[in-house]
């Protein structure tokens, strides 16, 4: 292992435990208690996007399913398991954090953000600036493992059947390299035969088609 | 298995452990329960002057009840004959608020009389000052199941009436659920808030003095 690939796995790491350290914290925060679910549901509603009579059963599903999400996709990218798509499914919650806190910030409102219970590090109650930073960060540890993946201490590497496998190899999908154009001629053509310029009127295939694709 | 599989597979499984959990889950239901009422009041046509309804009164069950808040402070029970029933709150009608929210001056007389009221501020908020002899009950205390002590000074069958800053803040309206989901069945909103009681001249003490 080369010393640009310890500090690989080593930055990935440590990004893949603080991701899953913060959204796991936050889950077990909203999950601790009905009551903690509830202060969550609370904050929802406070954010007034949500309407509470129209679409209080958004509100209810939204307060039980954000801790869940939470907790699975910390779980999973704490053992490296799936790692890019549970880091894409938290990428997409942030951005609604991330969209939420701006409304409520242009709308000038005084509520709590509900992030992490009744605890506030590193951001006071009520929201603010500080929130959309810290959703910032989190974005960006989101973003760096959907690119990078679990890296090498992953299950996704222990599973991996394949070096190149886009979905469980940990290398970047853009050191991946492009597998290159095919350039010899198919076996089955004579190499002496001339290539037809066009097709033959008698509907064989020329050298230079590709096969029809066969749909049964 | 591919990335959308994957991403796929991940969001029904949360969704099956959300749906899930929300079906234990009684607060919700109750919350959903005390919306519907009140949006079944508010919906109702309201000529005459009517009676606030309590939140977390069933007006199905019992449509000739009428708060226990009387003159003399005794509270009556749901139970009361209909002919000794005491004469009921009556606050200026209003048909964008839910029949649960009380004025500032009716809110005064209530005070006056002897009646519970929380405060449902937080403790910054607080620091302004409160209504004199409020008890301060939040949803952080029932978050951290803090709230055995408070709920102990407060009867189930009197009204209580919870507040909080005003304008905006859904402190009291939170409380006042979460009142309800414990058996409190008088419960009562001081919408406008303190700042519109500190306003009024009516008397408040600052956080610690009583």
């Amino acid at each position: 292992m080369t010393t640009g690939q310890r500090i690989d796995l080593i930055i990935t790491l440590f990004v893949r435990l603080f991701i899953a350290g913060v959204f796991g914290f936050a889950a077990f925060m909203k999950l601790k208690s009905n009551d903690a679910t509830q202060a969550f549901a609370e904050s929802i509603r406070s954010f007034k996007i949500l309407s509470p009579i129209d679409h209080e059963h958004l509100v209810v599903v939204s307060s039980f399913a954000v801790p869940w999400a939470e907790a699975i996709c910390a779980a999973l990218i704490l053992i490296g398991l799936w790692t890019r798509a549970a880091a894409f499914v938290m990428l997409g919650a942030v951005g609604v954090f991330i969209a939420a806190i701006a409304s409520v910030i242009a709308r000038d409102m005084n509520v709590s953000c509900g992030c992490f219970g009744e605890f506030n590090f590193p951001c006071d109650n009520p929201i603010g600036t500080c929130h959309l930073w810290r959703n910032g960060v989190l974005a960006a540890g989101c973003l760096f493992l959907l690119i990078r993946g679990g890296g090498r201490l992953s299950f996704d590497r222990l599973l991996a059947p394949s070096k190149g496998d886009p979905d469980l190899d940990p290398e970047p999908a853009s050191t991946l390299r492009a597998k290159p154009a095919p350039t010899a001629r198919p076996a089955s053509v004579d190499p002496d035969r001339p290539i037809a310029l066009s097709s033959p009127p008698t509907g064989e295939m020329s050298a230079d088609q590709p096969p029809k694709p066969r749909w049964d | 298995m591919r990335f959308v599989g994957k991403v796929a597979i991940i969001l029904v499984v949360v969704l099956v452990a959300a749906v899930a959990h929300s079906m234990q889950w009684p607060i919700t239901r109750d919350i959903a329960d005390a919306l519907q009422r009140s949006q079944a009041r508010r919906g109702a046509e309201g000529g005459a002057v009517t009676p606030p309804t309590p939140l977390g009164a069933d007006s199905q069950t019992n449509p000739s009840a009428t708060s226990p808040i009387e003159g003399s402070g005794e509270p009556q029970g749901q139970g009361d004959p209909p002919d000794v029933a005491p004469p009921p709150i009556v606050d200026e009608p209003d048909s964008d608020l839910p029949d649960y929210y009380i004025s500032v001056a009716r809110a005064y007389e209530l005070w006056e009389e002897g009646m519970p009221f929380v405060d449902a501020r937080t403790d910054v908020e607080r620091e302004v000052g409160t209504i004199e002899g409020a008890l301060h009950l939040e949803t952080l205390h029932f978050v951290n199941r803090m709230e055995g002590p408070i709920l102990a000074q407060l009867e189930p069958a009197f009204p209580v009436i919870v507040f909080c800053a005003g304008g905006e803040c859904d402190a009291s309206e939170n409380v006042a659920q979460r009142l309800i989901g414990r058996g409190y069945t008088e419960v009562y909103i001081m919408h406008e808030g303190f700042g519109a009681w500190e306003a009024a001249g009516h008397p408040t003490e600052p956080v610690g003095g009583g």
